[in-house]
């Protein structure tokens, strides 16, 4: 039962065009609230504009100035740095803590539901309360932890841990670490009770020890769910914000030793709370930069991922 | 069937998104009708044929002070009984933009607050502000032209009446000092000694940290004065012409003061931030804490117990206390698009008078108004404060990065905070930190270049 005879009508029939139809529609709403204002931002970064009055096109002066010109060049290179720290420490602090967990509650421990509730509990709170907890926590007069460090005699260990240019963004990170370990702990859960029961019942008949079975199977088997969530840390590090401005605030201090992409975005934007001006030009400048790391990580991960596959 | 179906699917889609996009700008249209501006301007001319009365809206970024504004507005009613004055704040994120837009496009309130210094001059040079002349505003003859200068454009007009100031000083515990017979310091000597004792009774003499960078702009812009040979306005306006330098000996030495005060600040000093200095002063853990007068409400709300008494900046160069730094919050101005002039004027010059400014002070402790110079203050702390400045109200200095130095990237605001926080870490001497923020300031102001 066809109608109609056209050409565009006969296309729209033939199978392959099938997915479209059905992408169509969430195609439509990314592009509207997603894409466009995306190119949106990306335009700002040619033009000079301090939020409110004329718009002045002015080519690639803002590119120029974020990585030539002090104070932009210096806080650039600084939050370069700083968010490969934030990225790698995470991964130390996140990930292989998460992985080792899921492999411990991969095995058949008594409580193991009652673990895996409690370490993923903190994922569910919000980012403002977590570093507000940890800010106390690691508070120099009053908080748990130098107290602690304090009545066992470690006097020399009670740092200032936030106001410490070398400790800050170690606290910082593994705060972000204790809140989010629970998401790559249930991807790696999961991934372990993916790997099919007779590799691991074979291994055991070959005399293979737990050790040994972990580094020989589980590992290389999940090898594509730890690059996966590798990946994942590195776009949200380099897009984050939320954690240092809950614990250091926006001028991400002491002494920028916590700034990262986000923090400097959002200073070069918004302004200061010393009524620096506004920069929307410079801010999406800074924004654009951050979009280029991310999609250079994201394709290396791909080219790499494949490779590795085939 | 199936491409009816698909058409159906099609058409289901372009409609959703209509309403989406629809509704979005139903949503816009209603916020730019919530806007405060455009209403009065419909109503006004209404309910004057009606009761003869006129209604003025006053605009702010200080959503907090709706009702203490409804009281001052109820006095002015006693004696003004035909003009309604409605206070309209907006949020302080929001104001500069939606006020000038508003502005701009002819509408907007009767009067509203004007930011001082450079922000303020933005809106004013876009000549939606009117000029306010001493024959409008009597009171603008008697001014202190420091406070005028907040809210002057470079080619010398006015653009707002001053409204409220913040001020800087030593606040301190009564009961502190009292237990180990210690008495407000006159000199920074005295100041030392006291620091001193209270260090060797084990207590935290003064409450300050290190992790906040905007409260040790403040601390800059307090104890600055202190250590200015001469009138310290006239040095802060060399400073802005570029005749004195920020390697200049007054400003070495603010910073060598401000290096010997971390020595009184507790072992943990660095590991402290803004509210940290508030709650250890709260908790009577810290004897002493530089800070502004807005911080009177918040302590005596948050502890009704604690006992404290503010004393002025000592001063190096003088007897008696040293300039007090201060700066305007705001100004307040009239549209220049208003039907109103007349009334206008009348509500800014009642402002303007003694009358208005004692219930001004006493609803808004912390932000005591800079006309008329001397007043009746109730509050005990404030009277004192507000004592420091002298009998004509010139022993003042205002901070030194607000005018046209905050304005470009590097501002001197960031850049004391990064300088003291080096210094404090032990990696500058005050000669280098001095050096630091001339260098930062001198890679985009004119007059350092």
């Amino acid at each position: 039962m066809r109608e109609g005879s056209t050409r565009a009508v006969r296309l729209w029939h033939k199978e392959k065009f099938e997915p479209i139809k059905y992408i169509l529609p969430a195609f439509l709403v990314y592009t509207v609230f997603m894409t466009l204002p995306l190119f949106g931002s990306l335009l700002y970064s040619f033009f000079e504009w301090q939020g409110i009055g004329e718009m002045r096109y002015v080519g690639i002066q803002n590119y120029i100035k974020l990585f030539t010109q002090y104070p932009y060049n210096e806080r650039l290179v600084n939050v370069i740095i700083n968010n490969f720290k934030f990225f790698f420490l995470t991964i130390i602090f996140q990930n292989i803590v998460a992985l080792g967990i899921a492999i411990l509650l991969s095995f058949n421990l008594k409580g193991k539901n009652f673990f895996r509730f409690t370490f993923f509990l903190p994922t569910t709170l919000s980012v403002i309360i977590v570093g507000y907890l940890w800010t106390l926590l690691l508070n120099p007069t009053w908080g748990p932890i130098n107290s602690f460090l304090k009545s066992i005699g470690l006097e020399k260990l009670a740092l200032n841990w936030l106001g410490n240019t070398k400790t800050s963004l170690i606290c910082i990170t593994i705060a972000n670490a204790w809140q989010y370990m629970g998401i790559p702990m249930m991807i790696f859960l999961a991934g372990i009770n993916n790997i099919d029961e007779s590799i691991n019942e074979s291994s055991i008949i070959d005399g293979c020890n737990e050790l040994k079975r972990m580094w020989y199977i589980t590992l290389p088997l999940l090898r594509p769910i730890i690059g996966m969530t590798t990946i994942l840390v590195f776009v949200r590090n380099f897009s984050a914000f939320e954690i240092v401005y809950a614990m250091a605030g926006t001028s991400a201090g002491p002494l920028y030793s916590t700034d990262i992409f986000g923090t400097f975005f959002y200073r070069t934007l918004f302004g200061e709370t010393n009524s620096a001006p506004q920069d929307f030009g410079m801010g999406a400048t800074i924004a654009t930069c951050m979009l280029f790391i991310i999609s250079l990580g994201v394709i290396i991960w791909q080219i790499w991922d494949k490779r590795v596959n085939e | 069937m199936k491409f009816k179906k698909s058409l159906l699917t099609l058409f289901i889609v372009i409609l959703s998104l209509c309403v989406v996009l629809f509704g979005c700008g139903k949503a816009a249209d209603e916020g730019s009708k919530d806007t405060p501006q455009g209403t009065a301007s419909e109503e006004s001319p209404k309910q004057e044929a009606e009761t003869k009365t006129v209604t003025l809206e006053l605009s702010s970024w200080r959503t907090e002070d709706v009702e203490p504004f409804n009281r001052i507005n109820e006095a002015f009613n006693k004696k003004y009984p035909n003009i309604k004055v409605e206070f309209k704040p907006i949020k302080n994120t929001e104001y500069d933009a939606q006020i000038k837009i508003a502005l701009e496009s002819g509408e907007g309130p009767d009067l509203l607050y004007l930011r001082p210094y450079d922000a303020g001059r933005l809106l004013a040079s876009s000549g939606v502000i009117m000029e306010l002349t001493p024959e409008m505003v009597p009171a603008l003859k008697d001014a202190n032209p420091s406070y005028l200068e907040a809210f002057k454009t470079d080619d010398g007009k006015i653009y707002a009446l001053p409204g409220g100031r913040v001020m800087l000083g030593f606040l301190y515990n009564k009961k502190i000092f009292q237990e180990y017979g210690l008495e407000e310091p006159k000199t920074w000597d005295e100041f030392y000694q006291v620091c001193e004792k209270l260090q060797e009774n084990g207590v935290r003499p003064i409450a300050m940290g290190f992790k906040d960078a905007w409260t040790i702009a403040h601390r800059s812009y307090q104890m600055l004065p202190a250590f200015i040979e001469g009138n310290a306005e006239e040095w802060r306006r060399k400073l802005l012409n570029g005749e004195v330098r920020f390697t200049d000996e007054s400003f070495v030495n603010h910073l060598a003061c401000l290096n010997k005060m971390k020595e009184y600040c507790g072992s943990d000093f660095l590991g402290l931030g803004y509210v940290d200095t508030q709650q250890l002063f709260l908790a009577e853990q810290a004897a002493i804490f530089p800070g502004g007068s807005f911080e009177i409400t918040y302590f005596r709300q948050t502890n009704p117990d604690l006992e404290f008494d503010v004393f002025a900046t000592p001063s190096n160069t003088k007897a008696g206390p040293a300039p007090v730094a201060m700066t305007p919050s705001w100004g307040y101005s009239i549209n220049k698009n208003t039907r109103n002039v007349d009334e206008c004027l009348v509500y800014l010059n009642w402002l303007a008078t003694p009358e208005a400014a004692e219930i001004i002070v006493n609803e808004l402790p912390g932000m005591p108004p800079m006309i008329p110079g001397n007043i009746e203050i109730e509050d005990e702390i404030m009277k004192k404060w507000s004592s420091f400045v002298g009998e004509k109200g010139d022993n003042v200095a205002m901070y030194w990065a607000f005018d046209k130095l905050n304005s470009q990237v590097p501002t001197g605001a960031v850049l004391i905070g990064e300088a003291v926080q080096m210094m404090w870490q032990g990696d500058y001497t005050p000669e280098q930190a001095a050096e630091h923020v001339q260098k930062g300031i001198s890679t985009w102001y004119e007059p350092h270049k």
